[in-house]
């Protein structure tokens, strides 16, 4: 039996189209008739009229204000995932030629990027904020354009300029909505100026808040690198006033003399740095601070007044127990500017002259101003950049000669040093990070063959020299984050440039440190490494041994890496050279007489990643196709409590521009949080810095070629976006 | 390149105007603010992705709605959102004092409940011609459907919440009715005429509309 249909329902029908449009003259006719006749359609027409007018009634929901603020970063990972697979040449167009048309410019990729972002933030800010007198835009929903509270932290923005070193140091407590990044300007700013010779440029830094150390990467005019350090009182409280001269300064050592050539290949370094006793008595034992064996082509580092001896004896003594504190005394500080030559002009000369060093806490006169002082120079710096340790008290870097002559060791620094010490002696060793007060090192398992070279980590205790291999894969050059617990990480093909090694393909991915970290686990590992590598005897080496086996790894560089270049072809050889100008060498770079080989491996057919285990690496850039986008270049920073970190990448070594991203990290899981990403890809200079709870990166400048300082915040008040317009970004760095 | 530099412009200049209204829209078919939020940014990519399908940026309107409609048909397929969630369709965080709150939730909760009763499509279309104030082609449009079937589904879709708001003021008066006897204090509202309210101050509107 079918169900008795309603009869009333057409006319329902009737009733609401009615509503909604013209009835036809018929169809109103028969409404009208049975209307006359029901009472329940009668009522039903009253009911459908009440109910359209609760409906308008139902008010507008807000949204929720960072709904823009996810919304562009989902957009903005769109076009970077469009720009990736659509807007890129494909694989095979990809000629030398085309590489080399692109070595001082941007890439493809960030160009198009830039076009959509300038013209993303053109339409935000004419759609957004219709006017520039920031009146809220139309619409129940429009985000005020009002600054907020942030939690206050100095940004410091150093520069070289011909008057010195110009450190600022900014307060960013206040943020704008990202829709509104000009609502407000940055707070105060202070200046000092660090005595420090010009014609540099900055290249990175590294500024260990806590207790004001400063690490400066410079380049000269030939490329050729300086590592310098400068110790900064009061910069972790922004708060006083720097006027006129500081209060006090930090230690002051004469400048070691330029790096011979042929050091490297000289007696290895083997004294223990925990007895500063025996390197304090003689400074010129190692040949790289023996003034005589500078050569003569680098007069530029010659010292203006031979180094006191009284000055770094007292100075070292004072601090090399890593005592930072108290190396900054009056007395240890007065007694340092005689060897102070490299650092020129007035403020040196002012602050020798006022001889007797004040109370701590006066700040209105000072003996001395704290100074650049160059640790190590005329090298090329590769691997990760120059970092202070976790506490601040040792700084430690890689760097090979600047002549190429051999491979790249680590150093390291610590304050009342007068110089840079080895920590290694294989010319193989590349630093990445630290672990904890341990250096981590990532160092190539042979030079020797064309076939894919392996990277091996390694953990060396700086104070006994004491060095495990790893236990795991730590990919190359592991950025440990300060907690030990993860390292973000590069995996991929690796390849010789003459003594050096670059990384060809490859990409990013999270590794989990603990399982490979060896000084994490009880039992040190079984000197041969995993994968059976042949400088397993490296592994826990007693400094002597240690030493013998390096020397050898390094002559055996030696005599591969010239055997490698002939086999080069010439024609790329040249073009290598040509391309192999500044910024080429910055990460795991050649040197200018390197040759072939890095540019193309020859068609091997090896995966990517290495198939060698590791433990859990989840990538970091799951969409990244290694082939038409390999990571070649790339920075990686932690925030201090391990939540977060940044990742600078390029496909193109020596790039300016690159996609900086800051992503979330899971402390309960130590996984990435996609979902909610700090800071979506966008366009960023090299050098960027993580606070605590933001960024500063140079975003694309529609006023300014060379960029602009950005700063993103993030916390409970939701994201937060700064523009910092004061600074000269072509010329500094900024750094929290 | 420039196709998508320029799509993400019009994109952003779509999310300034239509943002706020589609996740309006979308709250009410999805009942859950944040995951209203969410649909509203996947709407905006979608909108980014497909923007060569724009044909005529005057249509810009309507083809927003159509994308956020098929993402929460989709969303809602997917989940199986179970209907009749209380929802008072008040948004947390806003200003106003309990007392507003109370009586807003009272007069539009039986709304909002009785729209969440409606068959998806059903609540799409009268969100869209009354909410949201589509009209003719436009609705249909948003709808993904032809002239016709919009028009049908607006029809049927007005005949099913007279009878869902029947269902949930007999429940409210229910509800009166218990508390009553329960001794708790009574609330001063003549729950199952209520309607008449908003009924009257409609037509004290319409009379000064007709006046004016």
């Amino acid at each position: 039996m079918r169900p008795a249909v309603d009869p009333h329902l057409p006319f329902r029908r009737l009733l609401a189209e009615r509503l909604d449009g013209v009835l036809t003259h018929e169809d109103t006719a028969r409404l009208r008739a049975h209307l006359a006749t029901c009472p329940r359609c009668r009522m039903a027409e009253r009911a459908y009229l009440r109910d359209r007018q609760l409906l308008r009634r139902l008010t507008p929901r807000p949204p929720p204000r960072d709904l823009w603020v996810k919304t562009a970063a989902a957009l903005d990972r769109e076009i970077a995932r469009w720009a990736r697979h659509a807007g890129q040449p494909p694989h095979g167009a990809r000629t030398q030629r085309g590489r080399r048309a692109r070595r001082s410019e941007s890439p493809v990729l960030m160009l198009s990027a830039l076009a959509s972002f300038v013209l993303g933030v053109a339409v935000v800010g004419t759609q957004l904020r219709p006017s520039s007198r920031m009146e809220p835009p139309d619409g129940p929903a429009a985000v005020l354009p009002t600054p907020f509270d942030v939690p206050t932290q100095a940004l410091a923005f150093v520069e070289l300029t011909d008057e010195g070193l110009a450190i600022y140091q900014t307060t960013v407590d206040r943020a704008c909505p990202p829709v509104a990044i000009d609502c407000a300007e940055a707070s105060t700013t202070r200046r000092r100026v660090v005595a420090a010779p010009g014609e540099l440029t900055a290249v990175d830094l590294d500024l260990h808040e806590a207790n004001g150390h400063l690490a400066l990467l410079t380049s000269d005019d030939l490329g050729n690198d300086t590592v310098s350090v400068v110790i900064l009182p009061g910069v972790k409280d922004p708060t006083p006033a720097f006027v006129g001269p500081l209060p006090s300064d930090g230690p002051v050592a004469p400048v070691s003399p330029p790096l011979s050539p042929a050091s490297p290949s000289g007696p290895p370094d083997v004294r223990p740095p925990s007895t500063p006793a025996s390197s304090d008595a003689g400074p010129g034992a190692g040949p790289e601070v023996t003034p005589d064996a500078s050569p003569a082509g680098t007069a530029a580092g010659s010292p203006e007044a031979p180094p006191s001896p009284s000055g770094p004896a007292s100075s070292s003594d004072a601090a090399t127990t890593a005592a930072v504190e108290a190396s900054a005394s009056p007395g240890s500080s007065a007694g340092g500017p005689d060897g102070s030559a490299r650092s020129t002009g007035a403020p040196s000369a002012e602050g020798r002259s006022s001889g007797v060093g004040p109370s701590l806490a006066v700040p209105s006169t000072s003996p001395v101003p704290p100074e650049l002082l160059a640790v190590l120079e005329d090298v090329h710096v590769v691997g990760a950049r120059p970092a202070w340790s976790p506490d601040g008290g040792m700084l430690a870097f890689s760097a090979m000669p600047a002549d190429a002559s051999a491979g790249p060791d680590v150093y390291t620094w610590r304050a009342g040093d007068s110089s840079a010490r080895r920590l290694t002696n294989d010319s193989l060793s590349y630093f990445a990070s630290w672990s904890g007060g341990r250096v981590v090192v990532s160092r190539p398992q042979s030079m020797s063959d064309d076939t894919v070279i392996r990277a091996s980590t390694f953990v060396i205790d700086p104070g006994t020299r004491l060095e495990r291999l790893a236990t795991g894969d730590g990919g190359w050059l592991p950025a440990i984050d300060p907690s030990g617990r993860s390292a973000i990480t590069w995996h991929g093909e690796l390849a010789a440039v003459g003594q050096a090694v670059a990384p060809v393909r490859g990409a990013l991915s999270m590794v989990d440190w603990r399982a490979i970290d060896p000084f994490s686990s009880t039992i040190p590992t079984d000197p041969v490494g995993p994968a059976g590598q042949a400088d397993g005897s490296l592994v826990t080496a007693a400094p002597g041994a240690g030493a013998g086996a390096t020397a050898e790894a390094a002559e055996k560089s030696s005599r591969t890496g010239p055997r490698r270049g002939e086999r080069g072809e010439r024609g790329e050889r040249g073009e290598r050279g040509e391309r192999g100008e500044r910024g080429q060498r910055r990460q795991a770079s050649p040197a200018p007489v390197a040759s072939s080989l890095a540019s193309e491996p020859p068609a091997s057919p090896s995966l990517l990643p290495s198939t060698e285990p590791w433990p859990h690496p989840v990538p970091v850039e799951p969409e990244r196709d290694l082939r038409t986008d390999p990571v070649r270049e790339w920075q990686i920073h932690w925030s201090a409590d391990s939540s977060a970190f940044g990742f600078w990448v390029t496909e193109t070594p020596g790039a300016a521009w690159g996609q900086l991203a800051v992503l979330r990290v899971d402390p309960s899981s130590s996984s990435i949080d996609r979902e909610s990403s700090l800071l979506a890809p966008t366009l960023a200079r090299r050098s960027f810095t993580l606070g605590r709870d933001r960024v500063a990166w140079v975003a694309p400048s529609e006023e300014r070629a060379d960029g602009e300082l950005r700063l993103r915040t993030w916390g409970s008040p939701g994201f937060g976006s700064l523009r910092i317009r004061q600074f000269d970004v072509s010329t500094g760095l900024p750094a929290f | 390149m420039t196709d998508r530099a320029g799509a993400r412009a019009c994109v952003e200049e779509l999310y300034a105007e239509h943002h706020a209204e589609i996740y309006s829209y979308l709250c009410r078919m999805l009942r859950d603010d944040e995951l209203a939020a969410d649909l509203t940014q996947e709407t905006f990519v979608k909108a980014f992705r497909a923007y060569d399908t724009l044909l005529d940026p005057a249509r810009a309107r309507p083809w927003l709605y159509q994308i956020a409609g098929r993402t929460a048909l989709d969303e809602l397929r997917r989940r199986r959102l179970v209907r009749f969630v209380p929802w008072t369709g008040e948004s947390r965080g806003t200003d106003s004092s309990a007392e507003e709150v109370a009586l807003r939730g009272r007069l539009t909760g039986e709304m909002e409940r009785a729209l969440a009763a409606l068959p998806e499509r059903q609540r799409m279309a009268l969100l869209l011609a009354e909410v949201h104030d589509l009209t003719g082609l436009e609705l249909a449009e948003a709808l993904g459907v032809s002239h016709v079937a919009a028009r049908a589904v607006l029809t049927r879709a007005r005949e099913a919440l007279r009878q869902a708001l029947t269902v949930e003021r007999a429940r409210t008066a229910v509800a009166e009715a218990e508390r009553t006897l329960r001794g708790a204090p009574a609330v001063s509202r003549p729950s199952t005429l209520s309607w008449r309210r908003p009924g009257n101050h409609r037509e004290e509107r319409d009379d000064r509309e007709d006046r004016g």
